[in-house]
């Protein structure tokens, strides 16, 4: 036993509390709320949705859109492709057959002499094979796990990378939803294989997703990437204007949420939203209401029965009675899981990416996406989200309303009690 | 906290004063205590400043790398106008009295003064007459400032933005101020500089109590850049969000430089500022001129301008004589002079008055002018802006008045420094042990 002095005692329970408090600052996100005044069309919202998250528009840019297992395809035959660099960074690297493929193409073009850098995040690619591993360092890829449990790194391990994009030559990209793993392969056509889209990209937005990619790999390894072999001077290319967005959050405005909500506030006729998890707060609430009300058509699809998240999907449902007694119409997606994350408005203006709709993207994770301004590409997504309409489910509002018992209810409000860390 | 009980109190002693206290519980307490020190300095710490570049044949190549890197894409066909020390007012208050649609002003110091007076009621005025104004002040730089005229232009209409007051439920970010500078005008013209509002910057560094500065007034594409820093902190702090094209308008090309704005808000990754200056250190390969009034470098940033020198590049670093307003500074600056003269780092002493500005030009194509000190606070705490200028024009015109300035400096040797005294040494140590926080 010690003897204290009650001053003591109260001085060593403020300091606890001070150092709380600073360290509740550092990591709390900041709450926002938009306040925007009236637009004749949603083209004029474009500049300041760019701006505002530390991007320019760029034009002269050419995409084609990947679904599903396409994108392995496509990745594979960029990496036969490249030249002289390649650079891959992803969240999730899981198991099967598709994990030894990509593993054994970076490792043998590592081996011809091309620079190749994989950026795993460190909990996303826990179960990575040691043999994959293994054979990739030793043909020479600079292989490197993004926030790995460290001491001295131990307030940073909440935040992971989120970001799934790769870089050829500096002069093609990708920014996708999909992670290394068997359920990315194949064509949504069950449960063990998902929906999922990316885009390649080609133009000089390339010199921006470049960018986002040499970030994490400075904060991780000090290397800079300088000159020509990744950031060449970019020739126009196609008609399309783009602009990308990353999200690096902690302390401040979330950049993404600001262009979702942004998005949400300025769209004038549609706003189409596919997303795997989608936690809509009071605020997002809203503004949805807020648009259906202004004559915008709402259509939100997000995962029925087939998810890997449940907690998530609960905590979505917490305010979907509002929504749709509002006249936002909800989709579930019921064939197999949907997880690309992609955001249509008014037919104009398409985003695809990594970023989630719910806290975690927002605020916590390093999320990377692409904003698209062309009709065609609009179109083009939106005739996919038409066609997996078929395999949704419409929520009805009656229905909702005479099923959302009591232990539904308690449940959605107990997961989203959870919802700053979901 | 149910940590903590009330031990039972002693016979015979006085109960109330004292507690007793279990070594389970002392133990928990300081567990508790170091478990939340090391969460907090990992999530604040500042991140891989050790940066490696590799070989380049020259700068031009570089600047994309550079810029991209930084966040800070390169826009062309911008307009430019520098303006030193003084100059600097009557541009504004011209700029001031044009606006229509809109001004937009952020900035560290706002003091007491003539100018202040000026400047505010002019805005006032502009508040009255329909333009919106939107001023984001920093509160710990502006808390000098006079409370009457701020409350006379909140009263005509003018928004005031205190960023970061003292609230305790911000406690943690109470350090983190924003240093930055800037103004921009019905999104159509922008600043970015290193003045104050204040007495100090309205001369023509003629005495000490009249300060060197520099600042750029642009047009064209990169206003919009300036626009989304202004815009950044203003919702941080105020919830409203800038749309539309009276802050974002198309902007056509009006000029022909290449221009590219940095702005940073260090938060636990890697700084912006701190990677695009040490980029742009490691890739010269001619010529380097640095020019700022808070010079600390670390050992690494020694290491990079030595390297420079040995691979042919000449650097001239020039920073405040014995006129400063930040002696500390200025002596945790010293710590490694010796070393860099010793490396062939030319470094001179500018002895009129203090030289405020914040310039870095580089083999006379790139020049970067803003708010940003060489320190580990503008690097790694506050929010900074700067703007990078790809010019051989705007180059040649700030070496010239590099140059220029030259003429009122004094040259430090390396032998004279190396005699300069142990007081002088030892203060120079102990003000570079506080160097993470200057």
């Amino acid at each position: 036993m010690i003897q204290i002095h009650v001053w003591l005692l109260v001085a060593m329970i403020a300091v606890l509390g001070l150092l709380g408090t600073m360290l509740w600052n550092n990591l709390r996100e900041r709450k926002f709320h938009l306040r925007v005044p009236d637009l004749d069309c949603f083209e004029q919202a474009l500049p300041s949705i760019a701006g505002m998250t530390k991007a320019i528009i760029m034009d002269g840019n050419r995409a084609d859109i990947v679904q599903n297992g396409e994108f392995f395809t496509a990745l594979l035959a960029s990496i036969a492709a490249a030249k002289v660099t390649i650079n891959f960074e992803t969240y999730v690297w899981w198991t099967g057959d598709i994990c030894a493929e990509l593993a054994q193409a970076f490792a043998i073009r590592a081996r011809e002499g091309i620079e190749v850098r994989v950026m795993v995040d460190a909990m996303g690619a826990k179960k990575m094979a040691v043999r994959l591993r293994e054979l990739m360092q030793e043909a020479g890829v600079k292989l490197v796990r993004y926030h790995p449990l460290r001491l001295k790194d131990i307030g940073q391990l909440n935040k992971r990378t989120h970001r799934k994009l790769a870089v050829f030559d500096g002069t093609t990209a990708y920014i996708c939803g999909h992670g290394v793993s068997r359920k990315w392969t194949g064509n949504a056509e069950d449960k063990e294989h998902w929906r999922d889209t990316g885009v390649r990209l080609h133009g000089p937005v390339v010199n921006a997703v470049q960018s986002v990619f040499s970030q994490h790999w400075v904060e991780e390894t000090g290397e800079v990437l300088v000159g020509e072999k990744y950031f060449p001077a970019i020739e126009l290319q196609g008609e399309l204007k783009m602009h990308v967005l990353a999200g690096a959050p902690l302390g401040g405005v979330s950049d993404l949420e600001l262009m979702f909500k942004m998005a949400l506030a300025t769209a004038q006729k549609e706003i189409v939203i596919q997303n795997p998890y989608f936690i809509a707060d009071e605020q997002t609430t809203a503004l949805l209401k807020r648009a259906v009300k202004r004559g915008v058509e709402v259509k939100i699809m997000v995962p029925g029965m087939v998810t890997d998240s449940p907690i998530v999907n609960h905590a979505g449902h917490r305010h979907f009675g509002d929504m749709l007694s509002a006249g936002v119409r909800i989709f579930c997606f019921e064939r197999t899981m949907i997880h690309q994350k992609i955001l249509i408005i008014d037919g104009l203006w398409s985003h695809v990416g990594s970023t989630n709709l719910d806290s975690r993207s927002f605020n916590i994770n390093e999320e990377a996406g692409v904003g698209i301004i062309d009709e065609g590409i609009a179109a083009e997504l939106k005739a996919a989200f038409d066609d997996d309409l078929e395999s949704c489910e419409e929520m009805k509002t009656e229905a909702w309303v005479r099923d959302y018992n009591f232990w539904h209810r308690a449940v959605d409000r107990a997961c989203y009690l959870l919802s700053g860390q979901l | 906290m149910s940590l903590f009980k009330k031990g039972p109190p002693k016979p015979g002693k006085k109960p109330r004063r004292t507690i007793q206290v279990s070594y389970v519980q002392a133990f928990a307490f300081l567990l508790t205590l170091v478990i939340l020190v090391l969460l907090l300095w990992s999530t604040d710490k500042e991140h891989a400043s050790h940066v490696r570049v590799p070989n380049i044949d020259n700068f031009e190549q570089a600047v994309p790398s550079i810029a991209n890197l930084a966040n800070s894409p390169v826009l062309p066909g911008n307009a430019v106008q520098i303006l030193e020390n003084g100059d600097f007012f009557p541009a504004f208050l011209a700029d001031v009295a044009k606006a229509r649609g809109s001004i937009h002003l952020e900035t560290y110091v706002w003091w007491k003064g003539e100018i202040c007076d000026r400047v505010g009621m002019a805005l006032a005025e502009k508040a009255r007459q329909g333009v919106e104004v939107r001023i984001t002040l920093d509160a710990l730089g502006s808390h000098r400032s006079d409370r009457k005229l701020i409350a006379a232009m909140k009263k005509a209409g003018v928004k005031i933005s205190l960023y970061r007051p003292p609230r305790l439920s911000e406690i943690g970010l109470y350090n983190n101020r924003t240093h930055r500078k800037v103004a921009v005008f019905d999104g159509r013209v922008a600043y970015v500089f290193g003045h104050g509002i204040a007495e100090e910057w309205t001369g023509h560094a003629e005495d000490k109590d009249h300060w060197r500065d520099t600042g750029v007034r642009l047009e064209g594409p990169i206003v919009n850049s300036v626009q989304a820093v202004f815009a950044q902190n203003w919702i941080d702090e105020t919830s409203r969000v800038l749309v539309g094209e009276r802050y974002f308008p198309p902007q056509p090309m009006v000029g022909t430089v290449r221009a590219h704005m940095v702005w940073s808000s260090p938060r636990g990754g890697v700084s912006e500022m701190e990677l695009i200056d040490k980029l742009a250190i490691a890739c010269a390969r001619r010529d380097l001129i640095i020019e700022n009034p808070y010079f600390i470098p670390d050992m690494e940033l020694v290491n990079l301008l030595a390297n420079a020198v040995k691979r042919g590049v000449r650097v001239r670093l020039m920073i405040p004589g014995a006129i400063t307003d930040s002696p500390i500074v200025r002596h945790a600056g010293h710590k490694h002079f010796q070393t860099l003269m010793e490396k062939g780092v030319e470094i001179y002493e500018f002895e009129p008055t203090l030289s405020h500005q914040k310039i870095m030009i580089i083999d006379g194509t790139w020049s970067l002018v803003g708010s940003t000190n060489f320190d580990d606070r503008s690097l790694d705490i506050n929010d900074e802006a700067s703007v990078g200028l790809i010019d051989p024009g705007i180059a040649a015109r700030l070496t010239a008045a590099f140059e220029n300035d030259l003429r009122r400096c004094k040259r430090l040797d390396a032998r004279t420094w190396s005699r300069r005294g142990a007081w002088h040494w030892l203060e120079d140590q102990v003000s570079y042990l506080l160097n993470e926080q200057l």
